[in-house]
């Protein structure tokens, strides 16, 4: 229960932390992560 | 003694020279980075033709590219020049590749023997330098072969590249002092420059190889590049602009760069594990069977290494391709060549299921590795299912009568498959699970003692998953539902996402790992024959498709000899088809494995000799 416990949380924070990454590298070459038109 | 440590201080601010030197030319040319450093180059270079104008004035002008007819090439009767050119230079750069990538990794091995005081990597590297000395000599026979080819086949050519690239085919040619003295002393006085001081010589000694070898592969590079996306000549009329450096920095000499740095060290690594392979099959003892499956062990990590960063080198160098010419790029990727990079894809998803069979069979080296057995079938049905996305076409072959029955060129279910988004997606899983499979390798037979074992393979899982999970998410959502810039663009943090997972993998490991107990000492040499298969697979796949990537790199310049410089006028100038192309690499690929197979023999026939002795 630990392991998966543990787990949940880091899912979370690391899904948390890949988008905020996308949007820096999107915004890198001038885009946004959410497409406008 | 402070000399020593003095010169100690030297080879190591040397080697971090060496890694700065070799990733600044890179890094200055990373597109998001260097977005107006292009700009400003093509301003650099604009201005300096009209410098040059202005200069022409003053002193006698170049003279402009020669316009060839089909009289200018030389008939020689039973040769056809195209063939013989294409596969001699494709025979030049197996060898060149495999002679480059051998002393980088010898080099780290070398250094990796004498941190950890273990005698067993010394002895190794000194058994890798031996296999590439026959290599050696046989690159430059293809050199020379190729250079003669050039110049009875294509004279003019090869006489308006010479006075283009005058001072840097002098320096190419009077730099292989430098390779074969450094090579010869490096490889000869392995044994006499051993112990101490003199062993900080020998690694120097390897330093400077590796150096002069890079440079003459960054050389000849230009060579290459400038035929594809020709600088520092006037674009009309293709005459000299009086700076031999522009011509050599055009703008695919950078991508091409890194792309063979990486790939000779993954190309190079794979012949290794060939030969490796082969002495395990031929081993009668169990020393060494030993032996010659952990050198085959290490050769796959380095080819893996290599392996798992090329197809992002790759890309790079194709959205230049595509920045730089838009024709030349849809040519590639979207016209004639398309169908060729199916049959890459098919070649690489080949590489990665067997390097990942090579991981399974490798844990039965391990007790410890019975409590991962369970999952990697699951692993394997993954990376099937990410091999089938990455070669589904696009555009698909048909006759008229089946173009009418589909209602178009592509499958209407699996034709959305076919394109960039849904391959980045495939590869990137693909990479990591194969990392995955190496990390569970590395950890079957280990027993961690840190109290926070558990909640550290929990986040692990978690970064795997996550980025899994956004990795898919960037392919579908930007694939799909935006438009090109976007599709493009997703790619970026779709790699990314690939690289923070190893980063953070092999971070987590080190620091979970330590001071681990180890299950059983590892049973080296007890694998099945059928790894080694594997690893021959590594080393035909990969020589197969580096013949067919060259041939289309060659060909999208399709009637140039210098794209829109240089006609080709040449009877022999045409694209032939596909299956034409496709026998012809595999010809040479046949020519290269025989010359490959004989260099082993040649390793078995010289340590007999010393075995009598």
């Amino acid at each position: 229960m630990k392991f998966y416990g543990t787990f949940a949380v880091a899912l979370v924070v690391s899904v948390v932390f890949f988008l905020l990454f996308d949007a820096g590298l999107m915004k890198l070459q001038g885009l946004s992560l959410i497409f406008h038109k | 003694m402070s000399f020593f440590s003095g010169f100690k201080r030297l080879t190591c601010l040397t080697l971090l020279l060496f890694a700065l030197l070799a990733g600044g030319f890179s890094f200055t040319s990373i597109p998001v980075f260097a977005k107006t450093a292009n700009a400003e180059e093509a301003v650099k270079s604009e201005g300096a033709a009209t410098e040059a104008v202005k200069e022409g004035e003053k002193k006698a002008e170049y003279p402009p590219a020669p316009k060839f007819t089909a009289a200018d090439y030389p008939q020689i009767g039973g040769f056809n020049s195209r063939i013989l050119v294409w596969i001699v230079a494709q025979l030049h750069l197996w060898f060149a590749a495999f002679v480059l990538a051998v002393p980088i990794f010898v080099l780290i091995i070398e250094a990796i023997g004498m941190a950890t005081k273990d005698q067993r990597y010394d002895n190794m590297a000194y058994e890798f330098i031996k296999v590439s000395m026959a290599a050696y000599s046989i690159t430059a026979i293809m050199g020379g072969l190729l250079m003669f080819s050039l110049l009875v086949f294509y004279p003019g050519l090869f006489k308006y590249m010479a006075s283009l690239f005058s001072r840097s085919m002098l320096a190419y040619a009077f730099l292989f002092f430098a390779e074969s003295a450094s090579l010869y002393i490096y490889y000869y006085g392995w044994h006499w420059l051993e112990g101490g001081f003199r062993k900080w010589v020998h690694l120097t000694i390897g330093l400077v190889l590796n150096f002069v070898g890079t440079v003459l592969m960054l050389l000849a590079n230009a060579w290459v590049t400038f035929s594809m996306s020709p600088n520092g000549v006037d674009p009309a009329t293709g005459a000299f602009l009086g700076s031999e450096w522009n011509v050599i920095h055009n703008f695919l000499w950078n991508p091409l760069n890194l792309h063979r740095v990486i790939a000779n060290i993954a190309y190079g690594g794979s012949i290794i594990g060939a030969y490796a392979a082969y002495k395990f099959l031929g081993s009668t003892s169990n020393e060494d069977k030993a032996h010659y499956d952990w050198m085959g062990y290490t050769a796959n990590v380095i080819a893996v290494g290599g392996l798992l960063p090329l197809p992002f080198a790759g890309y790079w160098l194709t959205k230049e391709i595509y920045a730089y010419s838009q024709q030349m790029g849809i040519t590639l990727m979207g016209g004639v060549f398309a169908w060729l990079f199916i049959m890459q894809a098919v070649l690489i998803g080949a590489l990665f299921l067997s390097v990942n069979y090579y991981l399974w069979c490798g844990m039965g080296r391990s007790e410890g590795s019975v409590r991962y057995t369970k999952k990697i079938k699951w692993i394997a049905a993954a990376v099937v299912a990410c091999f089938l996305v990455w070669f589904t076409p696009h555009t698909l072959v048909l006759t008229n009568q089946e173009l009418k029955a589909l209602g178009g060129p592509y499958h209407k279910y699996l034709g959305p498959l076919g394109i960039m988004p849904a391959k980045n997606t495939a590869v990137n899983i693909m990479i990591i699970l194969t990392f995955l499979s190496f990390t569970l390798y590395r950890r079957a037979n280990k027993i961690a003692t840190v109290s926070w074992a558990d909640a550290g393979s929990a986040v692990q899982a978690a970064i795997f998953t996550g980025a899994i999970g956004n990795i898919i998410f960037l392919g579908v959502y930007h694939g799909y539902f935006t438009n090109t810039a976007y599709k493009v663009a997703a790619s970026i943090p779709q790699v990314s996402s690939t690289a923070v997972v190893i980063i953070s993998t092999l971070i987590i490991d080190s620091m979970m790992f330590k001071g681990a107990k180890e299950v059983a000492p590892l049973k080296w040499g007890k694998v099945p024959a059928r790894s080694q298969y594997a690893l021959f697979t590594l080393a035909v796949s990969f020589t197969w498709l580096m013949g067919l990537m060259g041939y289309i790199r060659s060909g999208i310049r399709q009637h140039w000899h210098v794209n829109s410089i240089v006609r080709d006028n040449s009877i022999n100038a045409f694209t032939p088809t596909i299956g034409y192309a496709a026998q012809i690499v595999t010809l040479a690929a046949i020519i290269f494995m025989a010359i490959v197979i004989f260099i082993f023999w040649l390793s078995n026939i010289s340590s007999k000799k010393s075995a009598a002795h």
